[in-house]
């Protein structure tokens, strides 16, 4: 009997202990659980933040582009006009536009 | 206590005063500037002094035969006023252009040529400038800013007026809130000048010519004060704003109501001058333009434009122009019949049309595109055929970049035969004849164009070169000395002493041959002869 009753002391005393175990691996659980949510949310967080400096990174990229474009096109256009037989051209229609304009006004009368 | 405005604006005083502050128009500067006319003929205009190619190249002659034409002169014979006639082109070139156009009005025309300088009106004579013209022309000394003759009264078809009401009397006044207020001005010299002041206090301008040369050394003092008696009070602005510079052409109003009283019933006045459009900005700064020795002002056509709107005479300007030279034609009929042709003549699209080609020409020389620039020149002597000022430029640009020296030639003569004291096209054609060797020929052109314009020291250069091609050494070196003297610019300077150089490097050198060969006459042949 008496080894009985050690056993169950021993019994109880093991529920005890896994009771105690259970509860400190729930507690455990839950700053795991904790700590990884508010990893995520941090995470998560800074996924927002860093979409967010992505995308502006990406409308200023898009806006140097578009100006470069720009600039490539102008730059192309304005040697076009630079090129002294482009200049002679549009002198030469310049004062055409003029003396048409004077004869079209003489022609009126 | 101390003021340190003032202290800033003592500098402005410095000085010795020759007279005391009046209104600008009777400040020394301005008499004195006057006082240039008086003993001046042409060579202010040879020298291109006064710039009267603007208004004397033909254009506007041709221009006034065509008003004259349109309006259909209703009486015969017809009669012709010029004030300030200058040069006498502008009259020379109107009657070339109606001797072609309408024989019959020629024929019995009369053309007054007047200006204020008898010694003007007797260098037109001197030079022959209306010669051709004899018949037709009657001279008479007259003053446009004084009171006009009772003969001249509704006496005529056409009044010309060029580049003279921006010499009239003006007055420069500051208009704002605060009222109206005259600028006086005293002039004043770095170091005293008793004869200066004395002869200041006589009245008239004439006896101040012999200050011409120390005209440039006197500095204008300036004050507004608040003024109530000016002449035509009517035209000036309302008193608004800002405190803003204006010139009141009271000179030019009295004389274009003059002229508008000279008109014969369908007779025409034109009127050209150097002037502005718009009133003047408050920051604006009102400055004289300075022609040689003498002085005028850009006339305030806006000014002019409101004041003579409503009068009984046809006042008629284009609906839209540019630039500076402006034109206004008074009618005395129904304004309506010009109207078009005014618009025409003196508008944008005939100003644009007359300056682009030119101007386009010109920047071509300048990058060398002398074809593209002759190209351009044609067009616009399409438009201006006879525009001797047009030709003088593109018989340079034919001599001196396309060597074209025959077209050169033909075409300056063309022009001399437009204005026959145009030095510098004698001095085109002496520089084309040189090129092509006739050396005979262009010593009888530059000898022309020295006879008008003597004091040029590009003409001298010529001369030089000429007189070295024809072995007039002593000659050429004369020529380059008269040269450098007269250059005072220096334009010329350094083309000068190098030909100078040369000359006495190439006297030296014969100097050297001659030398040479008196030492070294005998020549002694034994030598040759005992080897022999």
């Amino acid at each position: 009997m008496a080894d009985i009753d050690n056993i169950e002391k021993r019994l109880i005393k093991v529920e005890g202990k896994l009771e105690k175990l259970h509860t400190d691996m729930v507690r455990v659980n839950n700053e795991v659980h904790r700590h990884v949510t508010k990893l995520e949310d941090r995470f998560n967080r800074n996924l927002k933040d860093q979409n967010r400096v992505n995308a502006q990174d990406h409308k200023f990229i898009t806006g140097l582009e578009n100006r470069f474009g720009k600039m490539d096109r102008d730059s192309k256009k304005l040697k076009k006009q630079s090129d002294p037989r482009q200049v002679d051209r549009n002198t030469m229609k310049l004062v055409d536009q003029a003396l048409k304009a004077y004869d079209q006004k003489k022609g009126k009368r | 206590m101390l003021d340190p405005v003032a202290m800033v604006a003592k500098g402005a005083r410095k000085g010795y005063p020759v007279e005391d502050f009046q209104p600008i128009w009777n400040s020394a500067a301005m008499r004195i500037a006057r006082s240039a006319w008086v003993d001046c003929g042409l060579e202010v205009f040879l020298r291109k002094d006064v710039p009267y190619g603007a208004t004397s190249s033909g254009r506007l002659s041709e221009d006034a035969v065509q008003l004259l034409l349109e309006t259909g002169p209703k009486n015969q014979p017809c009669r012709f006023l010029e004030i300030g006639s200058g040069s006498g082109i502008f009259a020379k070139l109107f009657l070339d252009s109606l001797k072609l156009q309408a024989p019959e009005i020629y024929k019995t025309c009369t053309y007054i040529v007047t200006d204020g300088s008898a010694i003007m009106l007797e260098s037109q004579s001197k030079y022959g400038v209306l010669a051709e013209h004899a018949d037709q022309i009657e001279t008479r000394v007259f003053d446009a800013g004084a009171p006009w003759p009772k003969d001249f009264e509704a006496a005529f078809d056409g009044v010309f007026a060029s580049y003279i009401l921006d010499s009239l009397p003006i007055d420069i006044l500051s208009v704002g809130e605060s009222g109206v207020r005259q600028m006086q001005a005293r002039c004043v010299l770095p170091v005293k000048n008793d004869a200066l002041e004395d002869a200041l206090k006589i009245p008239g301008n004439n006896h101040l010519a012999p200050f011409l040369p120390i005209a440039k050394n006197l500095q204008i003092q300036t004050r507004h004060f608040e003024t109530a008696n000016l002449p035509y009070a009517d035209a000036l602005p309302m008193k608004k704003g800002d405190d803003t510079p204006m010139v009141h052409c009271h000179g030019a109003l009295a004389c274009v109501e003059n002229i508008a009283n000279a008109l014969r019933s369908g007779g025409f006045a034109m009127l050209s001058d150097y002037g502005t459009l718009v009133p003047r900005e408050p920051s604006e700064q009102i400055e004289f333009q300075n022609f040689g020795a003498s002085a005028a002002l850009a006339v305030n056509f806006h000014q002019l434009d409101s004041w003579f709107a409503e009068g009984k005479t046809a006042y008629l300007k284009p609906v839209s122009e540019e630039g500076h030279l402006i034109t206004r034609v008074l009618y005395n009929g129904d304004g309506s019949d010009l109207f078009e042709l005014v618009d025409l003549l003196f508008g944008l699209a005939r100003q644009q049309a007359l300056r682009l080609p030119v101007e386009a020409a010109r920047e071509m020389l300048r990058a060398n595109a002398f074809e593209t620039a002759r190209q351009l020149y044609s067009k616009a002597m399409a438009l201006q055929p006879r525009n001797w000022s047009l030709a003088e430029e593109v018989s340079e640009l034919l001599l001196l970049s396309a060597k074209d020296y025959k077209d050169a030639i033909s075409l300056a003569e063309f022009g001399l035969s437009l204005n026959p004291i145009g030095p510098n096209l004698y001095r085109i054609i002496a520089e084309a004849r040189y090129h092509l060797g006739d050396i005979s020929g262009a010593e009888d052109a530059i000898a022309a164009c020295l006879r008008l314009s003597g004091a040029s020291p590009q003409a001298r250069l010529l001369q030089a070169r000429i007189q070295v091609k024809s072995e007039h050494i002593e000659g050429a070196l004369i020529s380059v000395a008269k040269g450098l003297a007269m250059d005072k610019e220096a334009d010329q300077r350094e083309a000068l002493i190098q030909l100078q150089n040369e000359i006495l490097v190439n006297i030296s050198q014969n100097a050297r041959e001659d030398l040479l060969a008196e030492v070294n006459r005998t020549r002694n042949l034994d030598a040759l002869t005992l080897r022999l």
